[in-house]
């Protein structure tokens, strides 16, 4: 199955005096990490937020693999839990009342339900390989709050990669992250991400960072996007 | 012998009825959370009502709904049924005396769980039911505990409403302050004294063990 986002979206929010515009297309592949750029208050976060239907555009088409997600002139609206876009949050998000195991059994929803203890013998497996993955196999009944941000961070992506999302979101991933911690994970995620075969959204404020994931990058800038490229050589 | 009587139809009532109005109470509140603008405000205000209604008004209404001529009292009686002048009427007042102090501390508490975490399950693909369950709950639950003490005092304390539908029936429907209040009146302040001192014991005790509660959670 091919995936492939395509955002139409258009929001006017009335944060200060006058209207914020939102006014963003775009497709990714599949397979392909694309990079939002801009700086804060530009408008990345809130697409994300469009395509994962934590907010409705005022029209638009979001689309995943040729199924519409939202649909200004039909009427189309999915509820967030019926879209399979995996959405990793700035703050990581992680309930701060469970245990690392038991965050990333909450992410495992989607698993066929044959029968209960077919079921549950599945979760375990699948939480011992995503432990395992992310090297967290000594944290598993650990609370999240006795975590450094590097391995909230990977559990947050444990969760969310247990869900099967068919596009995937990072919403600044990094800033919670001290500069030396960045390089360490740099390789291991990107590849984590890459096996996943899914289209997957970059955000973040950070030129370098986008540089190092991303192999096209969109500049948003007020609600809008400026231009596009190839990041890297051919920009610089 | 004294008649200790009073302190299990107390209890018995103040803990059914603080059961009921724990789930109300945190069903209320999520509902009103999902509502906008004027329906919510409107839902917000009767949900509220009772708290600043004083109890006779509330008994009055409940003598209305429930007594032998009331909709929901001649729907009772086709089934044999009564509650008025018995004990299920000291749990239906307190029901509704204490209703609006857990709607409102469910309320808040719902409103301090951070959106982040609500949407996060959601992404998941957790059902709602699931997310309120095992994401909103928990993390509101603090809040919803100082809500279950509070309407387990006040349930104990209901006085007003209980007299009005319940009546002062020793053995069936006297509860404490209703033996406080007809002690009193007779003159008789040995009982008065003896039963003040209990309601003092087990509202303190009530609210320290929440507080002790709350404490344990803060380490």
């Amino acid at each position: 199955m091919s995936l492939s986002i395509d955002a139409q979206l258009s929001i006017a929010k009335k944060t200060h005096s006058e209207p914020f515009t939102l006014d963003v297309s775009f497709t990714v592949g599949n397979g392909e990490i694309l990079g939002l750029l801009g700086p804060s208050g530009c408008g990345k976060s809130m697409t994300l937020k469009c395509i994962a239907g934590i907010i409705n555009p005022d029209k638009g088409k979001v689309q995943l693999g040729g199924v519409a997600l939202f649909d200004g002139e039909k009427g189309i609206s999915l509820p967030t839990r019926q879209r399979r876009v995996g959405y990793l949050f700035q703050s990581y998000a992680l309930f701060p009342h469970m245990t690392v195991a038991a965050n990333i059994c909450c992410g495992m929803t989607r698993m066929p339900r044959e029968s209960k203890e077919q079921y549950r013998h599945r979760c375990r497996e699948e939480l011992h390989a995503y432990l395992e993955l992310l090297h967290m196999e000594q944290f598993a009944q650990s609370y999240p709050r006795h975590l450094s941000g590097g391995q909230q961070q990977r559990v947050a992506l444990a969760r969310l990669l247990a869900s099967r999302p068919d596009a995937i979101l990072l919403d600044e991933p990094f800033s919670a992250l001290d500069d030396e911690l960045k390089d360490s994970i740099d390789q291991e995620l990107k590849a984590t991400l890459l096996k996943t075969q899914c289209p997957v959204v970059f955000v973040s404020h950070n030129a370098q960072e986008i540089q190092r994931y991303c192999s096209r990058t969109l500049h948003l800038v007020h609600g809008h996007l400026r231009q596009e490229g190839k990041s890297g050589c051919q920009q610089r | 012998m004294f008649d200790l009587s009073p302190l299990s139809i107390s209890l018995r009532a103040a803990c059914i009825a603080t059961f009921i109005v724990f789930v109300l109470g945190t069903l209320a509140a999520r509902l009103v959370l999902g509502l906008k603008g004027k329906l919510a405000s409107f839902v917000d205000t009767v949900c509220t009502l009772p708290l600043v209604l004083p109890p006779t008004v509330l008994g009055f209404f409940l003598l209305v709904l429930f007594g032998k001529h009331g909709p929901l009292g001649a729907l009772l009686s086709q089934f044999g049924q009564s509650i008025i002048f018995t004990w299920y009427a000291t749990v239906l007042a307190a029901v509704v005396v204490s209703f609006p102090l857990m709607y409102r501390s469910a309320r808040g508490a719902l409103e301090q769980v951070n959106s982040e975490h609500v949407w996060a399950a959601r992404t998941l693909g957790m059902h709602e039911g699931s997310v309120f369950l095992h994401i909103m709950l928990p993390e509101a639950w603090p809040g919803i505990m100082a809500g279950i003490t509070l309407s387990f005092t006040r349930s104990l304390g209901e006085f007003g409403a209980t007299l009005m539908i319940a009546g002062n029936i020793p053995g069936k429907t006297q509860t404490i302050p209703m033996a406080i209040y007809f002690a009193t009146s007779s003159g008789d302040m040995r009982t008065a004294w003896i039963w003040v001192g209990l309601m003092m014991l087990l509202s303190f005790l009530s609210l320290g063990f929440s507080s002790y509660l709350a404490a344990r959670r803060e380490q």
